[in-house]
């Protein structure tokens, strides 16, 4: 009887636990990495390979650093008018991040050279101040940056190059 | 001449041996019958060995077991049953025939002894085992209803399975199936796939299976690769001689998810199956047929499944010398294919961040087709008391066939497998085993390309006793690997093992190095998903390890036994999918030193409160740890813990009534390699089960999940809610 109270304990545990997965609405603001809102405009290119958010640390100035991405968030939803994101699909790292753009990709494989036909920017998060410019975003240490809103615009799309300095662009 | 158990095992260990054939030796005839102490009853299905020599078989129908050819010296007989006490019987030596033998086994609920073969390729007393095993038995099948094969083994101390990938004491994290640690055995023939190295659950009926052994940890030695972190043996059905005629139905619905804003469908979710088996000795032949399918709403959204099977066996009996098998086996499934739940705009969300039970609506209609088809034969032939040979060929094809509103793409796969082994015992209490193994694996695919594998492997291990109760077991298997005919690599895998008694504590101890060759998939898959590019590594190098385990296993009075072990295993060169070219694309690369290491208590009891009670309680702590990154393994929970206890009452001539109840907890990882972020919970589990046997028709009443726990194993991939079920079981 003993070993009956004693294997009773665990069952008990179980019984009296609760939780478990349950719904949750979309959050303000996010425990880890980047979050936010995504507004589409104009119509979806008929060679879509996939839209994510992309999360550089600072903005490239060549090929060769088009590729270093801080992270990407997973494929974002193509036919509402808006998508909520988080980013990203790996873990992002507490600290400054100076674009958090829409990256529109082009069927096709992905190199360094490839890259500017390939991969446009449909929209960047803009600094809340002055709207001309890029919003740098941070991320704290064991918290997330939420409210981090974009405007895709399908119709007017820059290769993802021409975001360059001049010269870099030239090489 | 009887004696007692433990004596039996002691003496077992120490076993006498039959002489050796320098001449012709003197043969004899033995045969008779084990029967229970309890009521006289013939015991079925107990192994009958004569020690210390190759001679072995299991009892018919009607208990009755039968050596034409063995020695006329002095000998011991032991016979052995799960739920009885093994037992062993000393015949004088003499010329004359032997044929009433009778062995009395008397029942002990708590000392399960059954003969486990896969820990060595020496049939061995559980508690005699150099390593862990633990056995599922067809009994422990029926009592849970159970459908499919990976719900039986999921209830194994130790062993998680995540979305059909299996991981022995945390040998295996999450990689899609891909390249499996655990080997899977059908009666003693490899049969991982031959493209991805994955397991295939549904190969066979789990009404059709004798037993499940699972053996926990490296048996590279003795298996070579995929047995980098233990090993499941499937043992199928044993025949008896007379006509068994078994009907199992099954049909049950998923409970409806527990918030309103969850519901993704106005009616319950069904399923239902049925199974039919038959078999029974035709001459010099044993035959078994059996079939079935299952139809199944599934629980989730683009979730329906439906699969048959098939399983035919044939034994040859025309002759004691000779045992010979031929066992073939087809499934054939089609299922919707579900990657991953839905977020926030990809399906009809209400609002929600995530709706578990639906998927990304540009995913709806996403189906596959899964066919498996297995034919292999095997013999073992006993030459002379203390010599046998053993040989076996086998073909296994597996293929598939996605459908995706994006594309398709198909994987036909054929693993070519043989082996020829000899059993010799030299001298008193020392068997050597040695053999060579050859696999031949080709692949034809528009996501892995068309390839070959080639495995040759030759192995020997040496087994013998000292001392009073001790047994040292030292073996080495080698084995070269070429991909595509070209670049030969050859990996030694040696083991030292020991076992011995410390009354009343069975002591093991081994060590020992295990490898695992990437799998076709892992070298040349080239596809997208998800948006991200997987690109090929052909360069990929073998995954290795070097692990141990110390372990004992002891009664603590009549109702009580306890086991207990430590285990350390550290891995170099671990195969994971890596984010490469700044994250644009995902590659298998031979990245992680890592190691794992934690302890295993078991306790099981019987006969507990006038005989109506058994239970047992199990619980692994684990440390998995990168230690190249300095980090968690991803996908390893910290604890696995499993409760299980039967109540059995006698309802007069109404035939008895099992109440069960079956609970599970495995620890919410620390880790996982993707959606970190997400938020996870442990996995706990209750399942309650209510079974009413009435002559030969069994009647159980169950419900899974009962609390309707809502959780995860991997991440975005719902586990089943609340699931009940009935199952009437029919076996004349």
């Amino acid at each position: 009887m003993r070993f009956c109270a004693v294997a009773a304990v665990p069952l008990l545990l179980v019984l009296g636990c609760d939780g478990g997965l349950r719904p949750e609405s979309p959050a303000t603001s996010c425990p880890s990495g980047i979050c936010g809102l995504v507004r589409f405009r104009g119509a979806v290119p008929d060679s879509t390979d996939y839209v994510r958010v992309v999360v550089y640390q600072t903005v490239p100035e060549s090929l060769d650093q088009v590729i270093g991405f801080a992270g990407f968030s997973d494929p974002l939803p193509l036919g509402p008018d808006t998508a909520r994101y988080t980013c990203c699909i790996t873990p992002l790292a507490p600290g400054s991040y100076a674009w958090v753009l829409v990256v529109w990709k082009k069927v096709g494989t992905l190199t360094v050279n490839t890259a500017p036909s390939l991969l446009m920017a449909a929209g960047s998060y803009l600094d809340p101040a002055d709207t001309g410019r890029l919003g740098a975003v941070t991320v704290p240490p064991g918290g997330g940056a939420g409210g981090v809103d974009i405007v895709a615009d399908f119709g007017r799309m820059q290769s993802i190059s021409a975001f360059f300095p001049p010269a870099a662009a030239r090489r | 001449m009887r004696r007692p158990a433990l004596a039996a095992l002691v003496a077992l260990a120490a076993a006498r041996t039959a002489p050796a054939a320098a001449q012709a030796p003197a043969l004899r005839r033995v045969a008779g019958t084990v029967v229970s102490a309890t009521d006289s009853v013939p015991v079925a299905g107990a192994s009958v060995a004569i020690i210390g020599t190759t001679l072995r078989m299991t009892t018919d129908a009607g208990g009755r077991f039968a050596f034409p050819r063995a020695p006329v010296d002095m000998l011991d007989l032991l016979a052995a049953r799960i739920g009885y006490e093994p037992e062993i019987l000393s015949l004088p030596s003499g010329p004359g025939d032997d044929t009433a033998v009778v062995i009395v086994l008397p029942p002990n609920p708590v000392e399960i002894s059954p003969v486990v073969v896969t820990a060595s390729r020496e049939a061995h007393l559980a508690e005699e085992t150099p390593v862990s095993v633990a056995i599922a038995t067809a009994t422990d099948l029926e009592q849970h209803a159970t459908i499919g094969l990976d719900e039986a083994i999921a209830r194994v101390p130790g062993v998680e399975i995540q979305d059909g990938q299996i991981g022995i004491r945390g040998s295996s994290g999450y990689a899609k199936g891909l390249g499996s640690r655990v080997l899977l055995l059908v009666d003693g023939v490899p049969v991982n796939e031959a493209d991805r190295d994955g397991i295939d659950w549904d190969l066979l009926p789990a009404s059709e299976v004798e037993r499940v052994e699972v053996v926990k940890g490296t048996a590279s030695a003795l298996y070579g690769s995929d047995a980098l972190g233990g090993v499941v043996n499937v043992l199928t059905r044993e025949i008896p001689d007379s006509l068994d005629l078994r009907v199992s139905l099954v049909a049950g619905a998923y409970a409806a998810p527990p918030y309103e804003v969850w519901r993704w469908r106005t009616t319950p979710a069904l399923f239902g199956g049925a199974d039919v088996g038959v078999s029974r000795r035709l001459g010099p032949v044993k035959l078994l047929l059996a079939g079935g399918g299952l139809r199944n709403d599934g629980y989730r959204q683009n979730n329906e499944d439906r699969r048959a099977h098939g399983l035919a066996k044939l034994v040859l009996v025309s002759s004691p010398a000779l045992q010979a098998e031929l066992v073939a086996a087809a499934a054939d499934e089609r299922y919707g294919q579900v990657l991953q739940w839905c977020v926030q705009g990809q399906c009809a969300d209400s609002g929600q961040d995530y709706q578990p039970f639906r998927v990304d609506s540009t995913t709806l209609g996403n189906q596959t087709r899964s066919t498996k088809y297995l034919v292999q034969a095997a013999a073992r032939q006993t030459l002379a008391a203390d010599l046998a040979l053993r040989g076996r060929v086998s073909w296994y094809r597996t293929s598939f066939d996605d459908a995706y509103r994006t594309g398709s793409d198909h994987s036909t796969s054929d693993r070519l497998g043989g082996e020829l082994g000899a059993e010799w015992h030299p001298r008193e209490g020392r068997v050597i085993d040695a053999g060579t193994e050859g696999t031949y694996a080709t692949v034809t695919s528009d996501l892995f390309g068309d390839h070959s594998q080639t495995e040759l492997a030759w192995y020997a291990e040496d087994e013998s006793s000292f001392g009073e109760t001790g047994r040292l077991t030292l073996g080495a298997r080698v084995d070269a690997i070429a991909v595509d005919g070209v670049a030969w690599n050859a990996v030694a895998s040696p083991r030292l093992a020991v076992t011995w008694a410390w009354w009343p504590v069975r002591l093991r101890a081994s060590v020992g190095r295990g490898f695992r060759a990437p799998s076709l998939a892992e070298r040349f898959t080239s596809t997208a998903a998800q948006g991200i590019q997987v690109i090929p590594n052909p360069n990929l190098q073998d995954e290795t390890s070097w692990s141990g385990e110390i372990g004992a296993t002891a009664p603590a009075g009549r109702h009580l036994a306890l086991d207990a072990a430590l285990f350390w295993s550290e891995y170099q060169d671990l195969i994971e999918p890596e984010l490469v070219t700044g994250g644009t694309q995902i590659q298998f690369t031979n990245v992680t030193r890592a190691r794992v290491r934690g302890l295993d208590l078991a306790a099981r009891a019987a006969d507990l409160v006038h005989g109506h009670l058994s239970a047992s309680l199990a619980w692994t702590w684990l440390d998995a740890r990168d230690l190249t990154a300095d980090q968690p393994l991803a996908f390893r929970p910290r604890d696995l813990a499993t409760l299980s206890a039967d109540w059995r009452s006698a309802l007069g001539g109404a035939g008895t009534v099992t109440l069960g109840v079956d609970a599970r907890l495995i620890a919410r990882p620390e880790r996982v390699e993707i959606y970190e972020d997400d938020r996870r919970v442990a996995a706990r589990t209750l399942d309650l089960r209510v079974a009413w046997r009435r002559g030969g028709v069994t009647t159980i009443a169950k419900v899974e999940n009962a609390l309707n726990y809502i959780y995860t194993l991997v991440p975005r991939t719902l586990e089943p809610p609340r699931t009940y079920s009935l199952t009437v079981a029919v076996d004349e």
